[in-house]
C-alpha cells in the first residue's frame, strides 16, 4: 500500500497566501490553532489568578495541605507527559517526511503516555477520594482524626458497619477556633510528633461522628484550587487523545495527515506546558 | 487514492516547506527537559526559609522548560512574525493579570496590612476633607 501525505495546502507559486500576501508561506490552519492555544494560554491564566489570589490570602493552609499531595507520582507524570512531547515532536517530524511507519510507533507511544498520565491522575484522585477528616464526641472529649478509611482491619476483618475505620493520625480537639476545613494531615503529622510520627488504625462508632468529609474541592481553597486546574488539564490530556487516535487510525490506514499531526502536536505541546506550570505551583511549593 | 497522489506532487515543494528542514535535536531539548525537572524536584526538598524564594525559583525554572517547549517543540524558532504577535499578545496579557493581582496580593501579607489600610485609610480621608465631607 502507497503512503499518502497531504501536505494540507497548494503550492506558493499557485496560491498566494490567503492572510498575509506574498512571503510568508504560513498556512491558515497553522494561524487558527496558535488562536486556539492563545485563547488557551489566556483561559488557564484566568484560573491560575484564582489560584494566586487563593494562595496569597492563606499562605500557611497552601504550605500545611500540598504536602499531603504525592510528589513521586507527579514528578512521574511531569516526566511521562515531557516524554510524550518528545514522541509527538517526533511524530510531526516523521509526518513531513513522510515516514508512515515512524508516525504510527510514535503517535502510538503518545497516546500511551497520555493514557498512563491518565491512569496515575485517576491513582490520586482515588487516593483522595478515600482520605477522610473526621471529629468525634468520645467519653466526653473531642478527638480529629486523619487518615484513609479502611474497608478490613489489621486482621484482615470486615469493619462492621456502625464503625468507621481511619488509618492515620489522631488529636485532641481543644478551644474554639477548630475548623475541620483547615485540618491537615501535615499538621496532624506535627501534632503526633513530627515527620517520624507513625499512623495508627482508630476504629470510631460512627454515631459519635459529629462532622466528616473526605479530600474534595470543598476542603478548603487548596483542594479547590488542585481539583480545577488537575482536572481542567487533564479534560485537556483527555480531548488530546482523540485527535491522536484519529490521526493513529489513518496513519495506519495509511493516510499520513502531515498539516493535521503538526497542529494536534501543538496543542499537545501546550498541554505539556500548562502542566509544566501546574507541576511546581501545586505539589512542590 | 491515486488521484490525491497525483494533485498534490510530492518533492517540488516539500522543498519550500518551512519545517522539513529545521534540524532539531529533539533528544537534547528531551534530556534538557528532564534535568531540569530534577532540579525543580530537587529544589523542593531543599529548606528554603523564605516563601517568595521558593515561588520565585520554581517559576524561573518552569519557565527555561516552557521557552524549550515552545522554540524547539513547537518550532516558535521558524516561525513568522504573524505566529510570533498570536504567541506574545496572550502572554502579554498574562503579565498584565499577574501585575494587577498585585494589590490583591498585598494586601493580604501580615506585614502590609495594616500599613496599606493606613495609607488608603489616609488618602480617602484626605479626599472627604478636600469635598468637605465629615
Amino acid at each position: 500500500m502507497s503512503t499518502i501525505v497531504d501536505h494540507g495546502y497548494i503550492p506558493e507559486e499557485h496560491a498566494p497566501d490567503p492572510v498575509i500576501g506574498h512571503g510568508d508561506p504560513t498556512p491558515p490552519g497553522k494561524i487558527a490553532i496558535w488562536m486556539f492555544l492563545a485563547s488557551e494560554i489566556m483561559f488557564f491564566i484566568g484560573l491560575l489568578g484564582t489560584y494566586i489570589i487563593f494562595r496569597s490570602g492563606q499562605p500557611k493552609l497552601f504550605a500545611d495541605q500540598h504536602e499531603v499531595l504525592s510528589k513521586p507520582l507527579a514528578a512521574a507524570n511531569t516526566l511521562i507527559l515531557i516524554f510524550s512531547s518528545l514522541t509527538m515532536a517526533l511524530a510531526v517530524d516523521a509526518g513531513h517526511k513522510g515516514n508512515r511507519n515512524k508516525v504510527v510507533g510514535f503517535l502510538l507511544l503518545t497516546f500511551l503516555c497520555a493514557a498512563g498520565f491518565m491512569c496515575i491522575k485517576t491513582v490520586e484522585y482515588r487516593d483522595k477520594y478515600h482520605h477522610y477528616t473526621v471529629v468525634a464526641n468520645e467519653g466526653g472529649k473531642v478527638y480529629c482524626y486523619d487518615g484513609h478509611i479502611q474497608e478490613k482491619d489489621e486482621k484482615g476483618e470486615e469493619v462492621p458497619d456502625n464503625m468507621m475505620m481511619i488509618h492515620g493520625y489522631r488529636m485532641e480537639v481543644t478551644g474554639n477556633s477548630f475548623n475541620i476545613n483547615l485540618i491537615s494531615e501535615h499538621e496532624m503529622k506535627e501534632m503526633n510528633g513530627g515527620a517520624k510520627a507513625e499512623p495508627h488504625e482508630y476504629e470510631i462508632p460512627r454515631a459519635s461522628i459529629s462532622q466528616s468529609m473526605w479530600y474534595g474541592p470543598w476542603k478548603n481553597n487548596f483542594f479547590a484550587s488542585y481539583y480545577i486546574l488537575t482536572g481542567v488539564h487533564g479534560l485537556h490530556i483527555v480531548c488530546g487523545m482523540i485527535p491522536i487516535f484519529i490521526l493513529l487510525c489513518q496513519a495506519g490506514r495509511g493516510k499520513v495527515m502531515a498539516p493535521a499531526i503538526e497542529y494536534t502536536g501543538l496543542y499537545w505541546h501546550l498541554v505539556d506546558l500548562i502542566w509544566i506550570f501546574l507541576f511546581p505551583l501545586l505539589y512542590l511549593i | 487514492m491515486d488521484t490525491a497522489a497525483t494533485r498534490i506532487p510530492e518533492e517540488p515543494h516539500d522543498v519550500s516547506r518551512p519545517h522539513a528542514h529545521h534540524v532539531v535535536n529533539y533528544l537534547g531539548i528531551f534530556a534538557t527537559l528532564v534535568g531540569l525537572t530534577v532540579v525543580t524536584v530537587a529544589i523542593a526538598f531543599v529548606n528554603i526559609q523564605s516563601e517568595t524564594a521558593k515561588v520565585l525559583i520554581a517559576l524561573f525554572i518552569a519557565s527555561i522548560k516552557a521557552w524549550f517547549v515552545l522554540t524547539y517543540f513547537m518550532h516558535l524558532k521558524f516561525e513568522g512574525k504573524l505566529i510570533y504577535v498570536i504567541t506574545i499578545v496572550p502572554c502579554l496579557l498574562c503579565i498584565l493579570i499577574c501585575v494587577a493581582l498585585i494589590p490583591d496580593v498585598v494586601m493580604t501579607l501580615p506585614e502590609m496590612k495594616s500599613s496599606s489600610l493606613k495609607v488608603f485609610n489616609d488618602v480617602i480621608g484626605s479626599f472627604h476633607h478636600l469635598i468637605g465631607v465629615k
